[in-house]
């Protein structure tokens, strides 16, 4: 290890004992590490706008392309200075141009991707659950599969029927559908709590996992230290 | 009309007028006030009797106002109240007053309090004075009775209050009307108003206290609300943290064993937990990486934060590991501004056994801004998004093509035979498998898509794997995954130790929630049942 790793392999070891001295409370070193930790994210975020998108893809091209590419980098260039506008609030209106466009773009391209990406395609697999010949093309185990499909049809419409909420309409007294419909509500509510324990697990899984992590590291540091005392 | 000038002021006034009708002199001056008003008017002191044209002399008096002057001479200080009622002249009270009286005294007195209802009738016993029976009986006639329809009801002398011998009568005297004026068109009377004492005479302003009177009480609720007013400006002292509560305790307790949990696995590298046998997304991934060809392409995302790098570290190391063995060609790309250094730190600690090149068997393009626009962009046109690597080298100088062995001919995404993303990020995943997932749909297309994600992302992407058409082709799902695959291709390396601590923190934290959870539910239960036990004994 050179010696810039171990000044680092120390920085990361004494904030990690940092981080964990949050499980005596809320104290000022665990909120020193944070404030690093935020600082540090954001500086290296604004090094790496600059050096990776401002100057080679928005200054290179205007000072040392062709013309035809210099032309082309104008427009981000003039919407970008428009942009700036939007720190006074006696200009900010200039700057609502490229806010739009900005936005425009992101929710087209939102909206898009998730009608062609997510919801027609999750839509067919829905249906395609209950589809004995399609089944038998992906899974030998039919019967396997459409038990499968059978229970993500039953956790479906139980967990839409647990999301509906409605009033009571003319009559005071709950009709014979509004039952059915809470009835139902009630497997949906305990889909849903299999899903909530599904995330928990899965969070927990990747905080132990970085805990881990973190251990293993601060333990190479220790043992490197104990064999440079050691040697 | 026959008129007649009024002889203290001079103007107009009808002959019928008994008193002018501008300065309410009397226009005859021989006529008394009791021709007038048919009621006596007080005596008055000699020279109030000259200017108000009042009485000459006591012989013009009514007998019984002589009487009452005189009882008013012999008791001047029983004039007043009740008792001067009572010792008033028979010929003073009216004979209606005395019917009631009478009546009064034989009867019993009425309850005040009870109230007389509208709907309630008068009895036949109770008697009436005939004025009111008057007005009943036009209150009982039918019909609504308009004002206009009303007949004039003369005023009566009998009736009490319709003469001014019931009026309250105030005795003019030489002082209510003060002194006489000495000088001036006003000279010579009484009562004025004098216009220059007031301003003629300098007098100093009295001085008022400033301080306000107040009684005991009322400062009371002003220093109530003075201080109410303060309270709320000033902040309320936390409460005094108990160092050894039970929630430190507890958070204590569970932090240390599964911190020895996870440290004794470390320490002594047992190593004793075996791999999972089979992951079935490890295993399509597996297949995948298989069937690539010799110097194929891969596009590798490194879309995560350095919180969770080394989950997804663990997870992507056998994978990468597996390519890299296949002599693939890498392409690193982050829309993370975090990505980049992530990329290069998990290429020279995790993979530096291949030996691989930058710009010649691998490239890192670097940081991609936009987000899913930017994303779309690159994937459809990678040579117009960007146009130099991270270490500034320039990726399209050839005509047509890259003059970097890595990209070579890449004009979009599909010219990968591989696309592998490894991801934290439910939004970032999703951009990746939404906008990519359409452009792989088309069953010629021999590109694939590989998620490596976290644990805590499995439940968003796991339909997108099992569903049918699918979206994504292989799916490596945090450390579990990652061991999986590792068990499938060797390198078990960097997993053993994890794994190990792994597996032993989550059994650890699985007991702790069983245990908790019994003791959540169980002990006051427990308790409950003690407790009844202890009341039916006694």
């Amino acid at each position: 290890m050179s010696f810039g790793d171990w000044i680092g392999a120390f920085l990361g070891f004494v904030l990690t004992l940092l981080v964990f001295s949050y499980l005596i409370g809320d104290n000022p070193l665990f909120r020193i590490t944070l404030h690093i930790f935020i600082g540090v994210s954001a500086g290296f975020a604004a090094v790496v706008a600059i050096y990776n998108v401002i100057l080679p893809q928005l200054l290179e091209p205007i000072f040392i392309s062709n013309r035809n590419e210099q032309i082309l980098a104008i427009f981000p260039l003039i919407l970008a200075g428009l942009l700036i506008t939007k720190i006074s609030h006696r200009f900010a209106f200039i700057g609502n141009l490229p806010m739009s466009y900005l936005v425009g773009v992101s929710a087209a391209v939102a909206i898009g991707g998730a009608v062609t990406g997510t919801l027609i395609p999750q839509l067919l697999a829905s249906m395609n659950l209950l589809d004995v010949q399609a089944s038998q093309v992906f899974d030998a185990n039919v019967g396997l599969r459409l038990l499968n499909g059978v229970i993500i049809l039953i956790g479906t419409l139980a967990s839409l029927a647990y999301f509906q909420f409605g009033t009571l309409s003319g009559s005071s007294q709950r009709n014979q559908f509004q039952s059915w419909i809470e009835g139902i509500g009630k497997i949906g509510q305990i889909f849903i709590a299999i899903m909530f324990g599904f995330l928990f697990a899965g969070i927990f899984s990747a905080a132990l996992t970085a805990l881990i992590g973190r251990v293993i590291t601060s333990l190479d540091f220790l043992r490197g230290i104990l064999g440079l005392f050691l040697q | 009309m026959d008129q007649i000038s009024c002889p203290s002021c001079g103007k107009p006034n009808s002959v019928d007028n008994k008193f002018c009708d501008f300065c309410l002199s009397a226009l005859h001056p021989e006529s008394s006030g009791e021709e007038v008003f048919g009621a006596p008017i007080p005596p008055l002191s000699g020279e109030n009797r000259e200017g108000l044209g009042g009485h000459e002399s006591d012989a013009e008096a009514p007998d019984w106002l002589s009487e009452l002057e005189r009882s008013k001479e012999a008791e001047p200080e029983e004039s007043l109240g009740t008792e001067a009622d009572e010792k008033l002249p028979a010929d003073a009270v009216t004979d209606w007053m005395s019917e009631v009286s009478e009546e009064d005294e034989g009867k019993p007195e009425p309850d005040s309090a009870a109230p007389f209802l509208p709907d309630q009738e008068i009895s036949d016993s109770q008697e009436i004075p005939h004025w009111l029976n008057d007005a009943l009986i036009e209150e009982e006639s039918p019909g609504s009775i308009e004002d206009e329809d009303l007949p004039e009801i003369p005023i009566s002398s009998d009736a009490p209050g319709s003469s001014l011998e019931d009026l309250p009568v105030t005795p003019f005297s030489d002082e209510t009307l003060g002194d006489l004026e000495n000088a001036g068109p006003l000279a010579g009377l009484k009562g004025i108003l004098s216009a220059e004492a007031g301003a003629a005479r300098a007098k100093t302003p009295k001085a008022y206290s400033s301080s306000l009177r107040i009684s005991s009480s009322q400062r009371a609720h002003i220093e109530l609300l003075t201080g109410l007013v303060e309270e709320e400006g000033q902040p309320l002292p936390l409460p005094e943290r108990k160092a050894l509560s039970q929630q430190n305790v507890m958070r204590w307790v569970i932090g240390l064993v599964l911190f020895v949990a996870v440290l004794w696995p470390l320490v002594v590298s047992s190593e004793q937990m075996p791999f999972p046998v089979y992951d079935e997304g490890s295993s399509e991934v597996n297949r995948l990486i298989n069937q690539l060809p010799e110097n194929a392409r891969v596009l590798v995302g490194f879309d995560f934060e350095p919180g969770l790098a080394a989950e997804l570290e663990a997870a992507a190391d056998p994978v990468i590991n597996h390519i890299m063995d296949q002599g693939a060609l890498l392409t690193l790309i982050s829309t993370s501004p975090n990505g980049p250094i992530l990329a290069e730190r998990f290429m020279q600690s995790t993979q530096s056994g291949h030996q691989y090149i930058n710009g010649l068997d691998y490239i890192n393009l670097g940081y991609l801004p936009g987000g899913a626009a930017g994303l779309v962009s690159f994937l459809d046109n990678p040579q117009g998004t960007i146009s130099f690597s991270i270490d500034g080298i320039p990726l399209w100088e050839t005509e047509g093509g890259s003059n970097v062995p890595v990209l070579g001919d890449i004009d979009q995404v599909t010219d990968y035979e591989m696309v592998l993303v490894m991801v934290d990020d439910p939004e970032t995943a999703r951009a990746w498998i939404e906008q990519l997932g359409p452009r792989l749909s088309d069953p010629l297309e021999l590109t694939s898509l590989v998620l490596i994600t976290s644990a805590q992302l499995e439940p968003v992407v796991r339909p997108y794997y099992d569903g049918i058409p699918q979206m994504v082709n292989g799916l490596v799902v945090g450390l579990r995954g990652g061991a999986a695959y590792a068990r499938l291709v060797g390198g078990e390396d960097l997993l053993s130790q994890y794994w190990d601590a792994f597996s032993w923190g989550t059994f650890v934290a699985a007991m702790l929630i069983l245990v908790g959870g019994l003791g959540y539910y169980v002990v006051p239960e427990l308790t409950r049942t003690a407790k009844g036990q202890d009341k039916v004994e006694p």
